[in-house]
This record gives C-alpha cells, structure tokens and sequence, in this order.
C-alpha cells in the first residue's frame, strides 16, 4: 500500500449491549486530519457505535483498526494510551472534581509533567472560557462550559483521534453553533483527526469534510457533506433534527 | 415426642404469623412504596410496649381491687413489681376475671398498639418526606435505636431492663390453651391482614404508590402526592408492625425492650428480599423461610427432633442464625436480586402512559 | 478543686480519647463513604477483627518484650483488617456495584456481611468455650501524667490522638494533591469516564478498600490497647462512627473534629448529666443518635465541611 493507513477504520463492525444487537455491519474510516460527521435519527445506534469502536459497549462482530493495527480487543484505557480519546454524550465530566483536576485526570497517562502543562496551554487556548474556573467545581459549571471541559479534557492525551458523542446536545442553539465552530479549531489546534456525532446535522455537515448517515443501525449513506446535504431522500432527517 | 414436635410446629405457626405480618408491611413500605423503613422493629416494639403497659394496667387495676389489695410503687409503674406478678398468677389461675372482661381488654390494647404503631408511622414520615435511599434507611434505623435504649432503661413504659412478665393470657383465663390458641388467632390474623396488603396494593392507591416508587416526579405531574402517599403508607405499615408487636407479647406475655433490636429489622429485611420484593406471597414465603430458621435452629427444638447437639455447638447456635441471616441477604442480592417470587409487572393503562410519557429517569 | 470541675476535668480527658477513637474510625468509613458511596455498615467488623487480630499477635510473640509486641499487634490487626475489607468488596460490594445496584442495596449488602462477620466472631468465640467472648491487648497503656489521680492523659491517648490527626492530614493530602488520591475522587465521581481516561479503576478500588480495612483494624487495635474488646465492640461504636462521619459531611478534618466533639460531649454530658439529674450514662449513646438523626434532618450534607472540595450529594 503506498499511502499511510486511515486513523480509524471500522470493519463490518457490529456493537450492541450483551447479545443485544445495535448497530451491523458498519464500515467507516476516518482519514489523516479529516473531521467526519456521523448523523442520523435519534436512537438509530450513533452513541452505541462510538462506544463499541471505544469498547465501552460490547463489540459483537467486525474490527476496528486504529492507524493500520488492529485495537478491536483493546479495553478503553488502552485505547486512551495509544492516541485515541472519546467524549461520551453523557456524564462525559468529572463533576466533583475542579476544571484543574478534571484536564489532570485526562492526562492521567502522561506522566511527563510539563507535556501536561503544555497541553493544558492547548486547552486553555482553544477554550478561553475555563481558563478562569481552573479551581471551580466541574459539577458548578454552566451546560457550554461543561462539554468544553470534556472536550478539553479528552484533549489532554494529545489525541491523534477524537470520537466526540453529541457534544452540542442540550445547549442553547447558538451556543451550540459556537461551540461546533471551535471544535473544527481543534483540528488544527491540535492536529487531531475528529469522527464527531451531532444532532445538528446540518451544520456538522457543512464544516466536516465528509459524512456517515446512520439509520436502525446501519449505514445508509455517505460522501462529502454537500453532497449528502443536497441529497433529497435525506433532508427531512437534516430538517428533523436541526429543528 | 410427638407432643414436643406438635409444640415446636404450633411455636413456628405463632412466629411465621407475626413475622409474616412484618414482612408484610415491610415489603408494602419498601418493596411497593420504596421507602426504606430500617426502623421496622421500633413500630413493633411500639405496638409490643404499647399492648404490653396498657393491658397490664388495666388488668392489674381490677385485679388489685377484686382481690382487695394496694401495691405501692415508686418510680416505676405498679404492674413492674413483685405483687403485680402475683395478682396476674391470680387472674390466670381463674375466677378473678370474666372471659368477657380479659377479651375486651387485650382487643382494646391489640387496638391501642395498632394506634400507636401508625402514629409512629406518621412521625416517621417526616424524616421520609425529606430525605432519600441510604441517609433515610439510616435515621430510621437509629430513630429506632434511640426509643429502645430510653426504654431499655427507664422503667416506664415496660420496666426497664428486667422488662413488663407475666401479662396474664387472655386464653389460659377462657380456659383454652395457650399456645394453639394464639396460633390460630395469629394466623386468622395474618390471613386478614394479607387480604387487606394485597387489596391496598393492588389497588389505585397501590398503583399510585409504586408509581411514586418509580418516578417521584413522573408521579407528581400527574397528580399524586408524594409526601402524602408515603406517609399514608408508613402509617399504615407502621399500624400493622404495632399489631405484630402485640401478638408477640400475647404470645410469650412478657415485653422487654432487649427484644427489638435492629437485628429484628435485619430479619424482617432477609425474609422480604429472599421471598421477593413488591410481591406480597414473597413476603409471606420469605417469613415462613425465617421463621423456621428461628425456630428449628434452636438447641430445644433439634433435642425435640432427636437432634442432640454438643454443648459448644449449642452455644454457638444463637449466633449462627444470624450469620445464615447475613449470608442470605448477601447471596440474594448477589444471585437472585428479584427474590424467589420476583414483582409481576403491573400492566395499568395509566402507568404504560406515564411512562411513554414521562421517559424514564 | 470542686468535685464537679474534678469530674468534668476527667471526663473530658476521656472524651478526648474516645472522640480521637471515633475520629479515627469515621476516617476509613469516610474513605470507603467517598470512593464507593457505599454507607459500609460492615465498617464496625473490620473494628473488631482488627482488635481481635492484635490480640491475636500477643499468642505468637513472646509478651515480655512489650514495644516488639505492640509492633506486631498493629502489623497483625492492619493486615488482617485489610484483608478482611478487601475480600468484602471482592466477593460482594464490587459485583453488586458492577451490576449497577442502587445505594441501598449496598447498604444492605454492608449489613448482611457485617451479620455474617459479626456472629460468625461470636459463634466461633462461643464454640470455643466462651473465653473469647472478651480479650484484652495484653500491653496496656501507661499514665503520662495525671490530675489528682483520676484525670490523666496516657500513652492510649497520645496513640489515638497523634495517629488519628496524622492519618486525617494524610487523607486530606491524598485526596487533593496526588494522582491517587484525585484517581479515587476521579473513580468515585465517574466510574466509566475515570476508565476511559486510563485510571485502573479497579486496582483503585482495591487500594481504596485495603487502606480503608488497615485503618478500621488500626482503630480497632488502638481500642484494644485501652479497653477490653468483644465481637460486639465494632459494631456498639457504629452509630458515634456514622455520626461523626455525618457531621462531618465527610470531609476528613471535618469528621476528625466531629468524632472528637462527640467523644467529649458524650463524656462531659453523660457526666454533667448523672451529676446533675441521676441520668445513667447508658443514655449515653443518645447522644450520637440525636446527632445523627438531627444533622441528617437539618443538613444533611454535613454540620461542619473542612474541605473547599464538597462530595455531592445524590437528591
Ligand atoms: N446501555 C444500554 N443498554 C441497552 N440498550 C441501550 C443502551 N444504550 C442505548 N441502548 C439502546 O440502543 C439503541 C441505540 O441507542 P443510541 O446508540 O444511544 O442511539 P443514538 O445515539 O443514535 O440516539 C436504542 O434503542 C437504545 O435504547
Ligand atoms: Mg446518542
């Protein structure tokens, strides 16, 4: 092969809960420095098929490859420590620990004191906002800030790749839209590759380079963001959601 | 032989019912309204001191004037003393008391029990209006441990630690035998008592207190009151455990405050989980289980059975029922968290739209 | 000086070893209360064991040499502590927790282990002809110096005392400056996030459960240095030890001040109240249940929080 590997490649990748199916068959890449979107109806298995490439639900078929190597059998910690992070959708802070605490904690495997303080530059740069809460209360935290320090918080390992859970949901929709615009900051900021989950379909299509559409588990279809914008069969999903 | 298994049996019968009866109204509290009542055992001690102080009072007043005697007592109540003892020894030896009389007296005291049991009920639910799950389980538990060491050691209501003895039987002055009579009343008792828990929770009161159980808010939405459902059901199990505590003292017609220790609770909480929470036939299964760990387990009952144990292990044997009493609790949870009999899901309309409706949460 | 003044005098010296007893033993029931939520009433076991493991100690070593004795008593009583308390969360609180149970299930769980290790102590005490049912560390404490000859300070309370501020100070320090002890905060606050960012939350776990069981058992050899132990002591001290815990909103200076308050107003009260009224000190222990039951009506998040970093508490 003479090009390097996609960052993050999945496999006929089938995740559930037990023996409980969710998602089936799915293959998805994520390239070098791409920002990838994944939509789709709510409950149509986009949270599950974060959580089975991460291991956090049970994988039940396929592989996931990681740069080239195979990592479907790696448990979540180990995933952290090769360069991946994932943001869950929910209870994706510590709220009892202070913003300081909680970026510390996600640096937990680096042991390098001042890479540490260095990537809590990064995250002090690309959110401005916490810089002031260093020593508040995660819990304390305003919803916006709260999915900043997430973010910031799966920043803290250096990541080569990002799987972000709906990193928008429940906030104000122009907040929401701020927030949506940082984070494709963060790409560059960080140079990380982004597999991204939104509810705000639309506008994560516009700013990702391309698009999975998720529906009952399965991929029903992909391309680049405009492409699946101008689709006809899909804009009542992207109408739907968006609100 | 014979008569001394025919014994144990009646024994076991009288302490199923009256855990049976508590088991009952712990699962109507926990298992349907999850209120976690770990002070079970201070409402069947309210019942017990309750029954126990009002029909020795009574009892002794007519007995010390039929007999034409005056006890003098100082600092404790009359019926604590020597002579008190010897006026009931009187009253069951016969002729002092009409069956009609000593009836009417230990009904009004069943009554009193129930009465005061409910009303601690309804002082409980204060603390059960305001605080949840653990922190709850724990006030009550030491609320209970608060009134048995007043009354452990202070000689009114049920003189302290040598405790209220000696209460005269109401059937032994009828003429009947004690022990089969009290355990045919104990279990038409129960048999009331489960009619009247399976009524209430099957009904729309039942209905509502699970659903305050599942979703407080869900609930309140839609027109429940909480705070009132809860007190409502503390009142009434708390009514029911006064009525187990009275039976108990009918029974051995002795109270002593040594008796209702949180072990009591302990018991009462094994039996619910085993038999299966929120399901009333568990409750009874459960208390027929514990029960007969109580009962069988005891030097006595195995020499009845021609079980002759070693003296260390007899010793010892007291304590091992609470060991396998922990030990349920634990491989319950561990193994079969729903219990023997697990909750039948209730299929109402209503609660299917509450949750559509509601989510869950 | 007056009789009464005498007594207060002395009441309080007992009270401060008593309250630095309960200070110490809120501290684990704090750490365990902290990283795993659970109100661990199996806590007063881990006591007892603790007491008897150090007595234990006093069959294998020679007793003339007291200081070698009093090594091996605490190294016995630690380990068997923390054994003990590990193997409870091993067998039943971390499969419950795994399972997702609710913290009320583990608080029974908590009293059905503690059932069993409790009278399983008593059943074996009793098959083995009663002679256990009390024991004694066979190294008592010694007088440091004395009031007229009742009131004295002495070497039990300068070992509960100095062991229960160091080991609060330690605590406190572990929770807000290390990577372990914010890796336990971390676990406590999100199990599964605390996983994805690579803490081995197990492993934290098991460290949490070992230090609180050593800590337990060191109490409980402390108590064993000062006064007769029997399979019921842990379990008679639970309420001052939930108390103390409570009111102190488990914060670990908050609960060492707690349990000191409690020790001394259960003393100092307990007296003023026989002198006065002809109370018997076996109310004694109402003090701590009003407490508990008063701080949990009335703040239940703690009476007196030493810790800028507050537990949150579940609604
Ligand atoms: N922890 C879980 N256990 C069992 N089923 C789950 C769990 N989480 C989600 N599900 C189910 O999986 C399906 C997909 O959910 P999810 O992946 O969260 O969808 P989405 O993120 O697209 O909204 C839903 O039917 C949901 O009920
Ligand atoms: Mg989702």
């Amino acid at each position: 092969m003479g090009s390097a590997p996609p960052v993050l490649e999945t496999l006929g990748l089938t995740g559930g809960y037990g023996k409980n199916v969710i998602v089936e068959g799915v293959n998805i890449s994520v390239g070098e420095g791409e920002v990838v979107a994944l939509v789709g109806p709510n409950g149509s298995g986009k949270s599950t098929l974060l959580k089975s490439i991460y291991g956090v639900a049970t994988v039940l078929g396929g592989r996931v490859l990681f740069r080239g190597s195979d990592v479907t059998k790696l448990p979540p910690e180990r995933k952290t420590a090769i360069g991946m992070n994932y943001v869950p959708q929910t209870e994706n802070i510590f709220p009892d620990l202070t913003v300081r605490e909680n970026l510390e904690m996600g640096a937990y495997l680096v042991r390098d004191e001042s890479l540490v303080r260095d990537s809590m530059e990064t995250v002090f740069s690309i959110f401005p906002q916490l810089r002031g809460f260093q020593n508040v209360l995660a819990g304390s935290l305003s919803g916006g800030q709260q999915r900043m320090l997430a973010v910031g918080r799966a920043l803290m390992t250096r990541p080569k790749l990002l799987l972000l859970d709906e990193p928008t949901a429940g906030l104000a929709p122009k907040i929401a839209l701020e927030l949506l615009d940082l984070l494709v900051n963060v790409r560059e900021e960080a140079g990380v590759s982004i597999l991204i989950v939104e509810q705000h379909a639309r506008r994560a299509l516009e700013l990702a380079d391309r698009g999975y559409v998720l529906v009952s588990g399965r991929i029903a279809a992909e391309g680049d963001g405009k492409s699946l914008l101008a689709r006809e069969d899909l804009q009542k999903l992207f109408l739907g959601i968006t609100g | 032989m014979v008569e001394a298994v025919s014994g144990i049996l009646v024994q076991y019968l009288i302490l199923f019912a009256a855990y049976a009866i508590m088991s009952l109204s712990f699962n109507m509290e926990y298992g349907f309204g999850g209120i976690p009542n770990f002070g079970k055992v201070l409402f069947v001690g309210l019942g017990a001191y309750t029954f126990g102080a009002l029909a020795a009072w009574i009892t002794l007043g007519i007995g010390t004037s039929r007999l034409g005697l005056e006890i003098v007592a100082e600092d404790e109540p009359a019926y604590c003393t020597g002579t008190a003892k010897y006026v009931f020894s009187q009253i069951v030896e016969g002729g002092v008391m009409t069956p009609l009389e000593i009836t009417g007296i230990t009904l009004l005291a069943v009554v009193a029990a129930i009465a005061v049991g409910a009303v601690g009920g309804v002082v409980a639910s204060y603390p059960a209006v305001r605080l949840r799950g653990d922190f709850l389980a724990i006030t009550l538990l030491a609320m209970g441990e608060i009134v048995r060491l007043i009354v452990y050691n202070s000689p009114w209501p049920v003189c302290a630690f040598d405790g209220l003895s000696g209460i005269p039987s109401p059937f032994s002055v009828m003429g009947l035998e004690h022990n089969i009579s009290v355990a045919v009343v104990s279990l038409a008792t129960l048999a009331a008592v489960y009619i009247f828990v399976s009524r209430a929770t099957n009904s729309p009161w039942g209905r509502a207190l699970k659903a305050v159980r599942d979703n407080e808010i869900a609930a309140m939405v839609y027109g429940y009151n909480p705070a009132r459902i809860r007190l409502q059901a503390l009142a009434v199990g708390s009514g029911l455990a006064g009525l187990a505590g009275a039976l108990l003292v009918i029974y051995s017609g002795n109270v002593n405050a040594i008796s209702f220790k949180p072990d009591k609770t302990f018991e009462v909480i094994a039996a619910v989980m085993l038999g299966g929470s929120a399901n009333n036939l568990g409750a009874l299964l459960g208390a027929a289980i514990v029960a007969g760990l109580l009962v069988f387990l005891n030097v006595s009952s195995l020499r009845a059975l021609g079980i002759d144990l070693p003296a260390s292990v007899g010793q010892a044997l007291p304590y091992m029922k609470f060991t396998i009493i922990g030990l349920t609790i634990i491989l319950v949870l561990l193994y079969r968290p729903q219990g023997v009999l697990p909750e039948k899901p209730l299929k109402t309309p209503l609660i299917e739209w509450l949750k559509r409706k509601l989510g869950r949460k | 000086m007056s009789a009464v003044l005498y007594g207060v005098l002395a009441a309080f010296f007992n009270g401060l070893l008593v309250g630095s007893l309960y200070g110490l033993m809120a501290l684990g029931l704090t750490l365990i209360y902290r990283v795993t939520k659970i109100p661990n009433f199996a806590f007063a076991e881990y006591i007892t064991y603790g007491a008897y493991a150090a007595v234990a100690a006093s069959f294998v070593i020679d007793p003339v040499n007291s200081a070698a004795l009093l090594v091996a008593g605490i190294l016995f009583a630690t380990s068997a502590g923390a054994v003990i308390a590990l193997a409870s969360d091993e067998l039943v609180f971390k499969p419950l927790w795994r399972r997702g149970s609710e913290v009320l299930q583990l608080l029974v769980a908590s009293i059905g282990v503690g059932l069993v290790l409790r009278y399983s102590l008593l059943g074996a005490a009793a098959l083995t002809g009663g002679k256990y049912l009390e024991v004694r560390f066979p190294v008592t404490y010694q007088t440091v110096f004395s009031v007229g000859g009742l009131a004295s300070i002495t070497t039990a309370h300068l070992l509960a005392i100095t062991s229960m501020v160091l080991f609060a100070i330690v605590l406190h320090l572990l929770f807000t400056r290390t990577r372990l002890g914010k890796a336990m905060r971390a676990t406590a606050s999100n199990p599964t996030l605390a996983q994805i960012t690579g803490i081995n939350v197990i492993l934290v776990r098991r460290i949490t459960w070992l230090m609180a069981g050593a800590l337990a058992s060191f109490a409980g050899f402390t108590y064993s240095y000062y006064n007769p132990v029997n399979p019921e002591s842990g379990w008679i001290t639970l309420l001052w030890i939930f108390s103390a815990a409570i009111m102190g909103g488990f914060t670990f200076y908050g609960v060492l001040l707690s349990g000191l308050l409690l020790g001394i107003a259960e003393n100092v009260v307990g007296f003023l109240a026989n002198y006065y009224l002809g109370i018997g000190s076996e109310y004694n222990p109402v003090i701590a249940l009003v407490t508990l039951v008063t701080v949990l009506m009335v703040r239940p998040e703690g009476l007196i929080r030493m810790e800028s970093l507050v537990v949150a508490r579940r609604v």
